[in-house]
């Protein structure tokens, strides 16, 4: 045992073992070096080609980039409570692919600085749905007074665009009956001031597009947005 | 000694390995599929703040009332006046733009537009003349000095309009409903 120990712990034996780990390190290096040149050849190309997908939300037939409501009232004319406007809204197909598409939309009211007015009742904004039940299912889950989630059962074609989701937009004319009132009492009197509870409001609609691949289509649904469905000969209902 | 540095490396080796199976499998459900959104949005302000004024002239028994819009948005009006009971009132209107709502209320027929930005400036909008005459009885003397009371009420409310467009007329509107208000700030 004291023997290879001391036969180990010499000089000579590590000079050896160094020797030899640093052939092996030379030899590895030069035979990765020979391996990876037998694998030149002629030259190849190679063609890889990414699939794009792409979806446009559509404003009265016309795309839109980021602003919408931009021509709703027109020019010259102050909004009319009650007035139905069009605001025919749908989606286009805008990718290189087939697609699945949902839609969120928000109603809600902001001050003047954009602060959003969760006093204010967003029911007021008749956004009206339309072709729900014929192409556009309504995510009773998802939705709330501020939020409506549709989902296009049918499957996106490329250029193609569904039909609309929303037809017309109306401002309740009972927002002339909300009133915010505050009394000031002075020398035996009392002062009631009666204020417009949505003077100076605005009302703010927003709309987001989701898209996702056709391949697969019921796991990417339940990967990228959260929901459970089902897809079905290319018919996708909510589970 | 050796034992803790062993376990400690253990610890170490099972905590990378965690920490790269939660990077790798995230990374890998990120590149699965191929998803785009679009958004937009818009907003417009109301305006809502009304004002109007009532004129009143008096000459002959009569009084005669102007009421004038000077805000941004167009209102319906409507006006009625109260005296003694001894004392009845009539109305009358040379522009029979005036209706009779047939509630002690004369309603005007046309909105009130919006007041107008001119070159000479800010221009109202108002009604034609209501005529609100007073009957004194036949067996009572008037004389110069003596005092009457007559009240006028005029209201407006922003005019509404039917889903086309058109303007509602101003007896279609319900005048009576209830204004719908939170807790009254302040007070005594």
């Amino acid at each position: 045992m004291k023997k290879i120990k001391k036969i180990l712990t010499s000089p000579v034996t590590t000079i050896a073992a160094f020797a030899l780990a640093a052939g092996l390190l030379l030899f590895s290096s030069v035979g990765g070096a020979r391996a990876a040149l037998t694998y030149f050849s002629d030259d190849y190309a190679s063609d890889i080609r990414l699939e794009e997908i792409g979806v446009t939300l559509l404003e009265n037939g016309a795309g839109v980039q980021g602003e919408l409501l931009a021509g709703l009232i027109p020019e010259g004319e102050s909004l009319k409570f009650g007035k139905a406007y069009p605001e025919v809204l749908s989606v286009l197909n805008s990718g290189a692919i087939n697609e699945y598409v949902r839609v969120s939309i928000y109603k809600y009211w902001t001050d003047e600085d954009g602060e959003k007015l969760t006093t204010l009742s967003p029911d007021l904004i008749g956004l009206n749905l339309a072709n729900v039940g014929s192409g556009w299912i309504l995510d009773g889950e998802a939705s709330t007074p501020e939020r409506t989630v549709l989902y296009y059962s049918g499957l996106l074609g490329t250029g193609e665009s569904t039909p609309a989701f929303t037809d017309t937009l109306t401002i309740d004319g009972d927002i002339a009956s909300r009133v915010r009132q505050t009394s000031v009492s002075s020398g035996g009197y009392t002062t009631i001031t009666t204020i417009y509870e949505y003077d100076g409001a605005r009302f703010c609609v927003e709309a987001k597009v989701d898209a996702v691949q056709e391949h697969n289509a019921q796991d990417a649904i339940w990967s990228a947005w959260g929901r459970r469905v089902t897809v079905n000969n290319g018919v996708l209902s909510l589970d | 000694m050796k034992k803790r540095n062993i376990l400690a490396a253990v610890k170490a080796t099972a905590c990378a390995m965690t920490a790269g199976l939660i990077l790798s499998a995230s990374v890998g459900s990120a590149w699965s599929y191929f998803t785009t959104y679009t958004s937009a949005s818009g907003s417009h302000a109301i305006d809502l703040g009304n004002e109007t004024r009532v004129v009143e002239r008096f000459s002959d028994s009569t009084k005669r009332l102007t009421i004038t819009n000077d805000s941004l948005q167009p209102v319906y009006v409507r006006a009625t006046a109260f005296s003694g009971s001894g004392y009845p009132l009539s109305y009358s209107d040379a522009s029979g733009l005036w209706v009779d709502g047939g509630d002690g209320y004369h309603y005007y027929s046309q909105s009130l537009p919006a007041r107008q930005e001119t070159a000479e400036g800010t221009v109202a909008s108002r009604t034609s003349e209501l005529e609100v005459k007073i009957t004194f009885p036949v067996d009572e003397e008037v004389e110069d000095g003596d005092g009457f009371n007559v009240v006028v009420v005029y209201e407006s409310v922003p005019v509404r309009y039917d889903g086309d467009g058109n303007e509602l007329k101003p007896w279609e509107i319900d005048w009576t409903e209830e204004l719908k208000s939170g807790p009254v700030e302040g007070g005594a």
